[in-house]
C-alpha cells in the first residue's frame, strides 16, 4: 500500500526527472555541437586571416620585385650604377661621398 | 618617396649582374643600407652606404675586401634557371646567416640574360608578424613547406629567444620537435575537419590549410587554438544555463511536493473519513477547495446519513422482531394457560355449586377462584403486550386504584422503603382495566424496590395534564436507569437486575398494557436523582369503556336453558368436559366436539339452539365454523370463546346480533348469563 502523497510525489518526480534529463541531454548535445561548429568556424576564420595576411605580404614583395625588374629592364636601374639605384630605391638625397667619388 | 622606404616586409634586395657586380639593399634595425660590390670573386671588395644620417643624409664606408661572388648564391642560381619570377626554397642568408625565403626575378630580355633580382624575407620577420596579430591570445600558428620544415614558428615559450628560433627554423616536424602539431600533418588532405588534441594539458583545436597560388610556394598553414579561447564565454553561458536549469528543477520539485501535499492531504482525510464511516462513526469535518474532493465528501456524508438511517431502521426492526417474538411466545403461553385456568375456574365453580352454603371449604374455593382470576389477568396482560388481547376497559377512578394498590404495596415493599402518595384532588375518571393497572403499579414498585436494596423513597403522584389526560408519576430515589439503557428500557429482555433475578419482561408488559389502554409511558432520570416513570392515560369521556359483565348462577340459569340443544366445540379436553358438565347441570342438551371439523359435521347432522365454540382449534377455527354456519343460512346464536383478541374480525362480528365474544378464562356465571341473553332474544 502506498500513500497517495508519496505516489504523486514519486510519479511526478520521476516524470520530471526523466523529462529534465532528456531536455538537459538534448540541450547539452546541441550546445556541444554548436560549440564545435563555432570553434571550427572561428579557427577556419583565423586561419583564413593568417592566409590572407601572409599572402598580402608576399604579394606586396612580388609587386615590388616586379617594379624593380621593370626598372632594370628599361635601363633605369643598373647594379653598375649604385648612386642611381640608391636614389631610386632607398635614399633620394644620396650623394656619393668623397671616398666613393675617389 | 623611395620604394624601399615604405617597405616593412622584405629584409633585403639583391641585384646581381651577369658580370658579378651587385648591389645589396639591406634593412638592419629599420634602416636601409646598400652594399656595393664591383669585382666578385676571391679578391672582391665591398663598401657599405649607410642611409641613417639625420636629415636623410648618408655616409659611405671604405672599401673592404670580401671574398664573395653573388653568382654562386642559391637565389642567383635559381634565377638563372627560371624564366619567370618565383619564390625559391628557403635557405640561410649569406650576410646574416638567418634562414629566409627569396623571391627571385630573372632579368632577361631580347638581348639575353642580364642578371637576377632577389627579395629576401627573414623567416623570423614573418614569424614576428604572425605573432603580432594572433587570432586568439594563446593560439599557435605554424607554417611548413612541402618537406614539413617549419617556416613560421608557433608562439611558444620555447621559441622566445632569437637563437632558439634560428635553430628551429627549417627543422622538420616530428618526434621531439613540435610533436603535437605534427599530428596535423595527417589532416593536410582534409583541411576542413579540425583536429582536437591536448597540448601541454590544454585541449586544442587544430586546423590545417594549403597555402598556394604564389609562384614557387606550396606551404601549409597550421593553426592551433585552445578550446578555452574559443569556447570559454560560451561554456560559461552553458554552465550558467545548467545552473539555472538545476535551480528550476529544484523549484519544480519543491512545487511538485507542494502540489502532492495539497492534493494528497484532502484525499487522505477522505480516506480516514471513509474508514470512520466503515466503523460506523460520523466522518470528521473536511476542508478543501478542490471541487471533486468536496463532491466526494458530500457523497460520504450522504452515505453516512443513509447508514445512520438504516441503523435506526435496523434497530427498530430488531425491536419489532423481538416484540413480535415475545408476543408470539406470550400469546402461545397465555392461550394454553387460559384454557387450563378456564377449566380450573369452572371446576371450582362447580365445586362451590355442589357444596352447602355453610361449608368451610367454600371460603378456600373462593380464594382459589380469586387467585385463578389474578393469574388470568396476568395472561391477559401478556396478550395485551402482544396485541392479542383487548383489556376490558371500564370507567374507573385512578386515585382509588392507586390507593387500593398502595395498600398491597406496603406489604410488598417491606419496611425500608417509604411509600408516599401525592394524589390530585379532582381527577376525571379514566377508561381502564383495574387489574391490569394494578399490575402496572406492582411492576413499577417491584422495580423500585429492587433498585433500592438499602431503602429509599417511592412516590406515586397523580395529576391532570394540560391536554386533559390523566397523568401518573412513579418516582424512586434509587441510582436511576443507566443512560445507555434508557432508549431500550421497555424492550423485552432488557433489565438492570442481576442475572437470574429479572426476566426483562416486566416493563415490556407495562408498556403493552398501557398501549392497550391507549396511553403511553416514558422513563427518565430526573435531576434530583432516582428513576421516574410518567404514565399518561386517556379519560373515560373518550368512550373506550364498558360496564361490568352480567353474571348468572348455573342453577338459576337452568330455568331458562333447560332443554336447549347446545353444540360445544373445544379442543381442550378438560375445558370441554367442564363445559359439558356445567351445561348438563343447567339441564342443557350438550353435544361436545373435539375440533372444528367434528363440530361442523355435528352441526350438519343435528339441530342446535346455540353453538359454543373455541376459536383456536385444529382443522377448523371457531371463526371458520361460524362462517360455514352463517353460509348455510342459519342465524343460530354463536358464542365464540378465545384467549386471544380477534383484531380485525371483532368489528365484523359485532354487527351480527346473534354472536357474542367471550374471552378466556371465563367463569361459568358469565357464560350462563351470556347464553341466557342470546337464547331469550
Amino acid at each position: 500500500m502506498l500513500p497517495i502523497r508519496r505516489l504523486l510525489l514519486r510519479d511526478l518526480l520521476v516524470l520530471m526527472a526523466g523529462v529534465s534529463v532528456l531536455i538537459l541531454g538534448l540541450a547539452w548535445w546541441s550546445q556541444q555541437q554548436a560549440l564545435i561548429r563555432q570553434s571550427t568556424a572561428r579557427t577556419q576564420t583565423a586561419l583564413r586571416h593568417l592566409d590572407e595576411s601572409l599572402r598580402q605580404q608576399l604579394e606586396a614583395s612580388q609587386s615590388l620585385g616586379g617594379v624593380v625588374r621593370g626598372w632594370w629592364l628599361n635601363g633605369a636601374l643598373d647594379p653598375a650604377n649604385p648612386g642611381e639605384a640608391a636614389r631610386m630605391l632607398s635614399c633620394p638625397c644620396w650623394r656619393p661621398s668623397a671616398a666613393s667619388r675617389a | 618617396m623611395p620604394m624601399l622606404a615604405s617597405q616593412r616586409s622584405i629584409t633585403s634586395l639583391n641585384l646581381a649582374r651577369t658580370d658579378g657586380r651587385s648591389l645589396l639593399f639591406l634593412r638592419l634595425g629599420g634602416v636601409w643600407s646598400m652594399r656595393e660590390l664591383t669585382q666578385p670573386g676571391p679578391n672582391a671588395q665591398v663598401r657599405w652606404h649607410r642611409f641613417d644620417l639625420p636629415g636623410g643624409g648618408s655616409r659611405t664606408e671604405p672599401w673592404t675586401p670580401m671574398a664573395y661572388d653573388p653568382r654562386t648564391r642559391p637565389w642567383y642560381q635559381a634565377g638563372m634557371s627560371m624564366h619567370t619570377p618565383a619564390w625559391i626554397q628557403p635557405y640561410a642568408f649569406y650576410t646574416t646567416q638567418d634562414p629566409g625565403i627569396t623571391y627571385t626575378l630573372p632579368i632577361q630580355d631580347q638581348s639575353g640574360f642580364r642578371g637576377v633580382a632577389a627579395l629576401d624575407f627573414l623567416l623570423d620577420d614573418l614569424t614576428a608578424r604572425v605573432w603580432s596579430a594572433p587570432p586568439t591570445p594563446r593560439s599557435h600558428c605554424l607554417v611548413v613547406d612541402t618537406l614539413g620544415r617549419a617556416l613560421i614558428l608557433p608562439k611558444d615559450p620555447a621559441f622566445q629567444s632569437t637563437e632558439a628560433r634560428r635553430k628551429a627554423f627549417l627543422q622538420p616536424l616530428g618526434p621531439g620537435f613540435l610533436e603535437a602539431q605534427s599530428g596535423l600533418v595527417a589532416l593536410m588532405d582534409r583541411s576542413e575537419s579540425p583536429l582536437r588534441f591536448n597540448y601541454r594539458g590544454d585541449p586544442m583545436v587544430g586546423l590545417v590549410t594549403a597555402f598556394q597560388g604564389l609562384p614557387g610556394i606550396h606551404w601549409h598553414l597550421f593553426l592551433t587554438v585552445p578550446e578555452e579561447d574559443l569556447l570559454g564565454p560560451a561554456r560559461f553561458r552553458i554552465w550558467s544555463l545548467l545552473g539555472l536549469t538545476i535551480l528550476s528543477l529544484g523549484l519544480a520539485a519543491w512545487r511538485i511536493r507542494h502540489i502532492a501535499a495539497r492534493v494528497a492531504g484532502p484525499i487522505a482525510q477522505l480516506g480516514a473519513a471513509a474508514e470512520a464511516l466503515g466503523q460506523g462513526v460520523a466522518p470528521p469535518p473536511f476542508r478543501s477547495n478542490i471541487l471533486e474532493l468536496r463532491s466526494l465528501d458530500r457523497a460520504l456524508r450522504q452515505a453516512s446519513q443513509i447508514l445512520t438511517d438504516q441503523a435506526v431502521l435496523q434497530r427498530q426492526l430488531e425491536h419489532s422482531q423481538r416484540m413480535e417474538t415475545v408476543g408470539t411466545l406470550a400469546g402461545g403461553i397465555a392461550h394454553d394457560v387460559n384454557n387450563q385456568l378456564a377449566a380450573i375456574l369452572g371446576q371450582l365453580h362447580l365445586c362451590r355449586e355442589f357444596l352447602p352454603e355453610a361449608h368451610p371449604v367454600l371460603r378456600r374455593i373462593q380464594r382459589a377462584e380469586e387467585a385463578t382470576l389474578r393469574c388470568a389477568q396476568t395472561t391477559k396482560a401478556l396478550l395485551s403486550f402482544s396485541h392479542q388481547s383487548r383489556p376490558e376497559l371500564r370507567r374507573m377512578d385512578l386515585n382509588t386504584q392507586v390507593q387500593e394498590t398502595a395498600a398491597i404495596l406496603d406489604r410488598l415493599l417491606g419496611g425500608r422503603i417509604r411509600l408516599t402518595l401525592s394524589l390530585a384532588e379532582t381527577l376525571p375518571p379514566i377508561a381502564g382495566d383495574p387489574v391490569q393497572l394494578e399490575q402496572v403499579l406492582m411492576n413499577l414498585a417491584v422495580n423500585a424496590r429492587d433498585a433500592m436494596p438499602q431503602g429509599g423513597n417511592l412516590n406515586l403522584r397523580t395529576y391532570l395534564q394540560s391536554d386533559g389526560q390523566v397523568g401518573l408519576e412513579v418516582q424512586d430515589s434509587g441510582p436511576g436507569i443507566p443512560e445507555v439503557l434508557l432508549p431500550h428500557i421497555f424492550e423485552p429482555f432488557i433489565t438492570t437486575k442481576e442475572v437470574g433475578k429479572g426476566t426483562g419482561l416486566g416493563l415490556a408488559m407495562v408498556f403493552g398494557i398501557l398501549r392497550a389502554h391507549h396511553g403511553h409511558i416514558v422513563a427518565d432520570n430526573p435531576p434530583g436523582g432516582g428513576a421516574r416513570f410518567r404514565i399518561t392515560l386517556p379519560t373515560a369521556e373518550a368512550g373506550l369503556w364498558s360496564g361490568p359483565a352480567p353474571r348468572t348462577d348455573i342453577v338459576a340459569a337452568g330455568a331458562h336453558l333447560a332443554g336447549r340443544r347446545v353444540l360445544v366445540a373445544e379442543d381442550e379436553p378438560p375445558l370441554r368436559d367442564l363445559l359439558a358438565d356445567a351445561l348438563t347441570l343447567a339441564r342443557v342438551q350438550v353435544t361436545p366436539a373435539p375440533d372444528g371439523a367434528v363440530a361442523w359435521r355435528a352441526w350438519q347432522a343435528g339441530a342446535f339452539d346455540l353453538v359454543l365454540s373455541d376459536h383456536r382449534m385444529p382443522d377448523c377455527t371457531g371463526l371458520e365454523l361460524l362462517g360455514r354456519i352463517r353460509a348455510s343460512g342459519s342465524q343460530v346464536p354463536f358464542i365464540l370463546v378465545s384467549g386471544q383478541g380477534l383484531e380485525s374480525a371483532e368489528e365484523g362480528l359485532s354487527r351480527d346480533p346473534n354472536v357474542r365474544l367471550l374471552p378466556k378464562p371465563f367463569d361459568l356465571p358469565r357464560l350462563m348469563a351470556l347464553m341466557q341473553e342470546l337464547l331469550s332474544t
